[in-house]
């Protein structure tokens, strides 16, 4: 048995960057799956990828599979010969099939239920050089291509045209085909540098001769080299890097010999917002860029090039011309937009659709700021301010430095306000109004920057619910899901605490058509949930709250509840009240009336009665002071209703005192749901 | 190697260099259009079995590009050289490599690559996938597969190579913006530059195409070409319906630049564009159909049919 290692290689035109990594680990995992279905052993599997290769280096393959015993049944004796004594179909059938056509190469297999003809033999092991053109194809196939392409007049589909094939088995070629593509020993060194054919002899090679080749194959070995090269120009410049792992990556991804240079700009582009230069820099030309110690962006940043270069000054020199006229445009842009009153911006609003039935950004930016006026006085903050950066907020969607920089909306709208004296906690709210983006970003850093975040967001969420366009498990344009969870991560985080119902209501107002405002608010109490959820809360904790008979609108004294909630449920009177609560519950509901009918004392028969309806009234007194005063009084009333179920029967058979005790019960089920679904809870 | 050093040396190095590679020598499509790509010669050849090879300068018009002049290499006209080859052949790669050996750029000294750039023109019914080919960061030329054309799946694949003409010189001529880039140089050393030529029309034309083309005028005229396009798909005339929907697309760039159009209007403008150019490609195909498609081999011409057969 020949134990050697196997090496496959596609050759292909660059690679797409950003799922090289994907597409290695997919080959890797394929191929050894492939070989592993078909008994192929084998031992340790090693991956490679630059942007022209897909490499999988696999040790101590097995050439053979193991020997494969055959046994196959065939019709049963009684069956396999008809009354002439001859062989019926059904038997020669089976013989054809079992590749004889002799009888006596069956065997007869007894059984209880009689006789059997079987087939039993005893086959070599196939070859990996006969099954390997299934076993790439069957790995190949399998890859996660995004979008796939043709070319030339194949009628094949590939992520990239394959232009070569390297397959070898030790120190022979394992004959096979691939879009065209025969397989053979050969490699391509780096284009320019080396700019030729490499003969792989011995898959183990395979690394040492591409790096003699100006190749460096192995991603996670070039990225290492990347980073350090990039940390020692760093430190050559006294400059600072941001760490960046998806720039990293990317850039290991389009390079086969990478050396880091580093350029610089006129630093008279530094007038132009750093955000804005970041992203020239790093959007369109995949450069690092360094700031100095106090934090200020220099003029200045490091490329990585595909080769070391014979003149390298010719390669930066190029790179400087480049970035200049991006900056120059960035410049531009910016400038021409500071010229632009704010105002004159928030008129082409007017102009610009943000949803046919909804209206333009101009109506959405009015109806923003009557929103956050009202938020901003709900919460004790200025309503000006919040009216002032909600009519701003928008405006540098119409700016030329966001229409080329999409990314910067917001950011750019900051800087436009300062520049026409707004005040600063009116910027940072235009520029904050945007987050959080996603899961675990930042939220506002001010009051008024949350209120314009609400009032954005509701306006949204409540106007497509209002024109029928919830989102759906699959569509969701809007992306109303992030816009909820933002909402409540603004609530219970920065906190604002608001009557979520009163500011539905109120935005719902301020639309045109009379929409309904429950499915936004169930909407976005089910985001709370989840939000809640992921972060390791209980779930039947928080319907108890959610269950309660006022339900949720204040999401952050539900949280704070929620909280309360999970300490009582431990305690011993709370775990006498889930338990009794429960049986409370049934009752009340199998009474088939909920609401509590008049109490007679004169009709109770015991004090464990009389000391119930204390309870009860108890509670009820404490029904409008903080949640954890609630729950001591519940805590309180545990003893008397545990007492109360040791003793009283409630279905006596006296309808009117059976009907009185249903009362009581009623009252104690409705007065402890004001306070919580005490019965949602597990015990 | 040819010493490229002027603008029009680069042209006529190209042209040459590609017209030895089997290419005929298109000339410039005499009407506006905002990139090689719309030549018919790109287009209506990528569609359907037929076999074609060609290559051409194309001057290119993008109103909202316009930067006055100011900008070193943003300008609202400039130059494309294009190359297609259909079937793209298996070193289609090595050929473009080997061509900017030709006019003069060392390989070895530049960092010339190949980076992701998917292309997609929602105008034409377009895509394909290929790169944008990066020299020392900049982008010089376009490369593409076309895999899909005015809707319909191009078989076989046209390849096609765009270079940024200027954006080379560049490099060629050591230049730092577009303005000081030689164009020609008499016998005597005499020197016109790229400014000498355009410097004035840049500026005029930003003019024109931000702040005075007259938008009612425009939207008539988009109106009328649509229109007329129209008239002539339901005629079986793909040639000249497509030179309309060439006309009514320029329209459309300069009311974008005018800012006429919003952002949802835009939107359905593309789709008006699009479905002219559908009528126009699926028309085109039909007609060199019914011609038998002429340029195309026995085994490609077959299997097409063969496909239409199935459907």
């Amino acid at each position: 048995m020949n134990k050697s290692s196997l090496l496959l290689e596609l050759g292909t035109e660059e690679l797409p960057p950003k799922s090289l990594k994907t597409l290695k680990d997919a080959l890797g995992t394929n191929l050894s799956r492939a070989l592993s279905d078909r008994q192929f052993e084998h031992g340790t599997v090693s991956t490679f990828a630059t942007p022209r290769r897909l490499g999988v280096l696999i040790e101590t393959c097995n050439d053979t599979q193991p020997e494969q015993f055959v046994e196959r049944r065939g019709p049963s004796l009684k069956a396999a010969y008809g009354d002439d004594h001859q062989p019926t179909k059904a038997l020669l059938g089976f013989l054809k099939s079992c590749g004889t056509d002799n009888v006596a190469d069956l065997e007869h297999l007894e059984t209880d239920k009689g006789a059997w003809l079987v087939y039993r033999a005893h086959h070599q092991g196939a070859t990996l050089a006969s099954e390997f053109q299934t076993i790439l194809e069957e790995a190949v196939n399998g890859l996660p291509i995004a979008k796939r392409m043709r070319w030339g007049n194949l009628r094949s589909e590939f992520v990239r045209p394959l232009r070569w094939l390297l397959a070898l088995h030790g120190k022979n070629i394992l004959d096979c085909t691939l879009f065209g593509q025969p397989s053979g020993r050969i490699t391509q060194g780096h284009r320019a540098m080396y700019g030729g054919a490499v003969t792989i002899d011995m898959p183990e090679d395979y690394p040492s001769q591409l790096q003699s080749a100006n190749v460096i194959a192995c991603f996670e070995t070039r990225r290492d080299q990347i980073v350090a090269e990039l940390a020692k120009a760093a430190e050559n410049r006294g400059g600072i890097l941001t760490d960046d792992p998806d720039l990293i990556d990317e850039v290991t991804a389009l390079t086969e010999w990478p050396i880091v240079l580093g350029g610089e700009f006129d630093p008279n582009f530094l007038e132009v917002p750093e955000e804005a230069l970041i992203s020239a820099m790093r959007e369109h030309q995949r450069y690092f860029h360094l700031r100095n110690a106090q934090g200020d962006l220099e003029p200045c940043f490091l490329t990585v090039a595909n080769l070391e270069s014979s003149d390298p000054a010719l390669i930066i020199k190029g790179n400087e011309r480049v970035i200049r006229p991006r900056l120059a445009d960035a410049q531009f842009f910016f400038k021409r937009d500071l010229n632009r009153p704010l105002s004159d911006a928030a008129d082409q609003l007017n102009q610009v659709v943000f949803q046919n039935e909804l209206g333009s950004f101009g109506e959405k930016a009015e109806r923003i700021s009557q929103l956050a006026a009202f938020i901003a006085q709900e919460i004790g903050e200025d309503p000006l301010l919040a009216e002032r950066a909600s009519k701003l907020a928008k405006t540098d969607l119409v700016s030329l430095m966001v229409g080329e920089f999409p990314d910067l909306q917001g950011i750019m709208g900051r800087y436009y306000a300062l520049a026409q004296n707004e005040e600063a906690v009116v910027a940072d709210a235009i520029r904050d109004h945007y987050l959080p983006r996603f899961s675990g970003d930042r939220l506002p850093s001010n009051a008024i920057g949350c209120v314009v975040a609400l009032a954005d967001r509701i306006d949204t969420l409540v106007g497509l619910f209002g024109i029928g366009q919830p989102p759906t498990g699959s569509k969701d344009p809007f992306a109303l899901r992030r816009q909820s969870l933002a909402i409540v991560r603004i609530c219970i985080d920065f906190p604002i605490k608001i009557s979520l119902k009163t500011v539905l209501r109120k935005a719902a107002a301020l639309h045109s058509g009379s929409y309904s405002t429950d499915p936004v608010l169930a909407y976005i109490l089910d985001r709370f949930e989840n939000l809640m959820a992921d972060q390791g809360v209980a779930l039947d904790e928080i319907r108890a709250i959610r269950g309660r008979s006022s339900g949720i609108d204040n999401l952050t004294t539900a949280a704070a509840d929620i909280v309360s909630i999970g300490s009582f449920r431990t305690t011993e009177a709370g775990l006498k009240v889930i338990n009794t609560q429960k049986r409370v519950k049934n009752i009340v509901e199998k009474s088939d009336q909920l609401a509590p009918g008049k109490i007679s004392k004169d009709l109770f028969k015991s004090d464990v009665e009389f000391a119930l309806l204390k309870a009860i009234d108890h509670l009820g007194s404490k029904l409008t002071t903080d949640f954890s005063e609630q729950l001591a009084a519940v805590s309180v009333s545990a003893e008397s209703v545990a007492n109360y179920f040791d003793s009283v029967m409630v279905m006596d058979d006296d309808a009117l005192i059976r009907e009185n005790r249903l009362n009581t019960l009623r009252s104690l089920n409705a007065t402890l749901t004001q306070i919580a679904a005490f019965d949602a809870l597990q015990q | 190697m040819a010493k490229v050093d002027t603008f029009q040396d680069l042209i006529l190095t190209l042209q040459e260099f590609w017209a030895d590679r089997g290419c005929a020598l298109m000339q410039p499509y005499d009407m506006e259009v905002g990139a090689g790509t719309f030549h018919p010669a790109t287009f209506l050849r990528a569609i359907g079995p037929e076999q074609w090879s060609a290559a051409y300068v194309q001057p290119c018009r993008r109103p909202t590009d316009g930067r006055y002049g100011e900008n070193p290499n943003r300008y609202q006209y400039y130059y494309q050289f294009q190359v297609v080859m259909k079937p793209s052949p298996e070193h289609f790669q090595e050929l473009y490599l080997e061509s900017l050996s030709h006019v003069g750029i060392d390989p070895k000294a530049h960092d010339i690559r190949f980076v992701e750039d998917n292309w997609e023109s929602p105008t034409l019914g377009a895509w394909g996938l290929g790169w944008e080919v990066w020299m020392d960061g900049m982008e010089i030329t376009q490369f593409t597969y076309f895999q899909q054309v005015a809707g319909l799946e191009c078989f076989p694949v046209m390849g096609e190579i765009t270079y940024g003409l200027e954006r080379l010189s560049l490099y060629l001529q050591g230049a730092e913006d577009f303005q000081s880039l030689i164009w020609s140089r008499d016998h005597q050393g005499n020197t016109l530059s790229y400014a000498d030529i355009f410097h004035q029309y840049e500026v005029e034309m930003s003019s024109f195409n931000f702040d005075l083309a007259d938008i009612p005028g425009l939207f008539q005229q988009f109106d009328f070409f649509e229109s007329e396009a129209q008239r002539f798909i339901a005629q079986a005339l793909p040639l000249p319906a497509y030179e309309y929907v060439m006309k009514a697309s320029h329209c459309f760039n300069l009311l974008d630049a005018r800012s006429a159009i919003s952002v949802t209007e835009r939107q359905r403008f593309i789709l008006r564009v699009r479905t002219l150019a559908r009528g126009v490609g699926s028309t085109y195909f039909e007609t060199r159909k019914a011609a038998g498609f002429p340029l195309a081999t026995q085994a490609d011409r077959d299997f097409v049919l063969k496909a239409l057969d199935h459907e």
